[in-house]
């Protein structure tokens, strides 16, 4: 039943055993992050002074960090900042890749210009550094860290979705509709955006993870999502400075990004195999 | 040749300018504002705060400030520190070196695995060999780089306590470095007990890095490989009478490699984004601890001269992977 109302692609992605199990484990975590408060009775952020960095426990099966907090609500609650970091900045950069290539691409002229060069310098910082640079300027917050991410990833979708509409250009449809006098607006909905979409879309599904693992990263050298926020970089860094004595704690959030890195990369992978064979991942 | 290489000098320059004028402007914008933090140090008295704008260049108009800045760059003066008025440049030559060692140990490390697990994983494809080469390269590029580095701390420095947590060398060693290059400088300067310990040092840090390197550097090679061998000069090349190991190592490799080439300016940046990252995991100071640090304490100058250093130096490689990319292959050459 649900599998009928996938599109066609995606079912076709989904016959391949490890892009299924990719997808289920990304569906599980998307469903742990909206389901938080019902799988765990505490609060991410309340502090039980009386009991640290407990050992796993019935009560706490992942123990407790050093605030007395449940590890595993923490990890839970956290796949809400990861999720929400992987696809909103990726969305982001979609939109704007999306609508800057149809200027650059489609208009061509000056505006093409402008855009490629900006691109260009935008891609002369290498990304978690651009994205560094974002956040100093606009201070640390959960919504800063999805705009920096994002607007880090615009110019790869940018030049992406030019070069798809320059070579729809060559096509003699896409000449033959220019030449029966269609509107712009006609052209984009009838001629452009069905074919670029679609790709570009697949495209971005295999930016998430460097999406999440970016965003991670920010929030590991500090200036991303701030405390008390349950985030998954965050929880490594507070476990970095006890590895002397507790080696082992930030095993369970590092892995928990880890799995999730993989398993976007692993179903972007399979829907871009699966939608176009001969595509390659633009993105790495 | 000569006129490409000119053009793309030209280019690399106006880039330069406007990342230059990128950070400048932006840093202005935003809780690093000088007179916002001058405002704060000086607890608001006017006579402090004018004396200390006049003192900084901050009285002048915005435009005239970069000109000045610009002016300073050019002349190698990028600034002095708000915390101890040194100049910055000082503190980035002592670390610029730190980083080149680890990204060029890293880039060492990435590419020898990376071509050789990617030229395996193609002719063997399909087999485990395959399989096992794309999953090593899917952790290379999935894992998180600062979990890997602290679970390489906990497992080689607290348990097996065979390699040192961090840093570039043992306090108890008492060493002058010449070039800034440890490894280098302990060779020069004839003191294996100082190579031995900046190499151990430096060992897992780039080991983390690296792996993040030959994810990239798998997955490239395999598919390139994998298309070279599909080709007719290779069928020709067995036909020949050249076993298929010899026909995959000489014929199809050297052509898979140019692709990888292709790649070489976004690997350097995966470097630079990764040393930000791995150098504060190891306490390894370099370019990205000292911008990550000089974050912390809103040090602006080092800010801006850090990152302005960081996007610099990819500036450059990419300028220059692009000419070898030129020099290397004749189609793209006379084109």
């Amino acid at each position: 039943m649900l599998r009928r109302m996938l599109p066609r692609p995606v079912r076709r992605a989904l016959g391949d055993p490890v892009t299924a199990v990719a997808g289920s484990i990304v569906a599980l975590i998307i469903l742990a992050a909206i389901a938080a408060p019902l799988l765990t009775p505490y609060d991410p952020a309340a502090q039980d002074p009386l009991h640290p960095l407990e050992s796993p426990s019935w009560s706490h099966p992942f123990g407790t960090d050093q605030f007395g907090r449940d590890i595993l609500t923490r990890l839970l609650y956290g796949a809400r900042i990861s999720l929400v970091v992987g696809f909103g900045s990726v969305a982001l950069a979609l939109v704007l890749g999306l609508i800057l290539g149809i200027l650059s691409g489609y208009y061509r002229s000056f505006a093409d210009v402008m855009i490629m060069r900006s691109m260009d310098v935008a891609l002369a910082f290498p990304l978690i550094i651009f994205a560094t640079l974002v956040v100093v300027v606009l201070g640390p917050s959960l919504p800063t860290v999805i705009f920096a991410v994002g607007i880090s990833l615009v110019p790869l979708f940018t030049r992406l979705a030019r070069s798809m509409i320059l070579s729809l250009r060559e096509q003699e449809f896409f000449e033959a509709a220019v030449s029966t006098g269609c509107t712009d607006a006609r052209m984009m909905r009838h001629h452009v955006l069905p074919h670029v979409f679609p790709l570009l879309f697949v495209q971005a599904t295999t930016a998430i993870g460097l999406a999440i693992l970016s965003g991670a990263a920010l929030s590991f050298i500090g200036i991303g999502v701030q405390p008390p926020a349950a985030d998954w970089g965050r929880m490594v860094s507070e476990f970095a400075p006890l590895v002397f004595v507790h080696p082992f704690l930030s095993f369970y959030p590092g892995l928990t990004i880890a799995i999730t890195a993989v398993a976007c990369n692993l179903l972007g992978d399979g829907l871009l195999r699966a939608f176009d064979p001969t595509a390659t991942r633009v993105i790495t | 040749m000569a006129r490409f290489i000119v053009h793309r000098a030209i280019q690399m320059f106006a880039v330069l300018l406007a990342v230059s004028a990128i950070i400048f402007f932006a840093l202005r914008l935003g809780p690093f504002d000088p007179s916002a933090q001058l405002a704060e140090a000086t607890s608001g008295d006017p006579a402090r705060i004018a004396e200390m704008r006049a003192y900084w260049g901050l009285d002048q108009p915005i435009i005239v400030q970069y000109g000045k800045y610009l002016a300073g760059v050019a002349h190698g003066d990028l600034g002095r520190s708000l915390l101890d008025q040194q100049p910055v440049s000082r503190a980035i030559g002592d670390r610029l070196p730190a980083t080149i060692e680890l990204a060029l140990m890293s880039m060492l490390l990435g590419t020898v695995f990376g071509l050789g697990m990617g030229v395996l994983a193609a002719y063997k494809q399909e087999t485990w060999l395959d399989v096992g080469g794309r999953s090593a390269a899917l952790v290379g590029i999935s894992f998180p780089t600062f979990w890997l580095g602290i679970m390489g701390i906990a497992i080689f420095a607290v348990k097996l306590q065979w390699l040192p947590a961090g840093g570039r060398i043992s306090s108890e060693i008492d060493f002058q470095p010449t070039t800034g290059f440890y490894v280098l400088d302990g060779l020069l300067q004839r003191r294996l007990d100082v190579v031995s310990d900046a190499f151990q040092h430096l060992l897992l840090p780039s080991v983390v890095l690296g792996l993040l390197v030959a994810g990239l550097v798998t997955r490239i090679t395999r598919a390139a490989m994998l298309e070279s061998l599909a080709k007719d000069y290779v069928r020709t090349a067995e036909a020949k009478g050249n076993t298929p190991q010899r026909a995959a190592i000489r014929h199809a490799l050297p052509n898979a490699l140019l692709p990888i080439t292709t790649i070489l300016g976004l690997m350097f940046g995966l470097l630079l984004s990764g040393a930000v990252i791995v150098e504060t995991v190891f306490a390894f100071p370099g370019m990205g601890k000292l911008l990550v640090d000089a974050i912390s304490v809103r040090d602006f100058p080092q800010v801006q001269a850090s990152i302005l250093v960081l996007a610099a130096i990819y500036v450059l490689v990419n300028a220059v992977a692009d000419v070898l990319y030129v020099v290397s292959d004749p189609r793209v050459r006379l084109s």
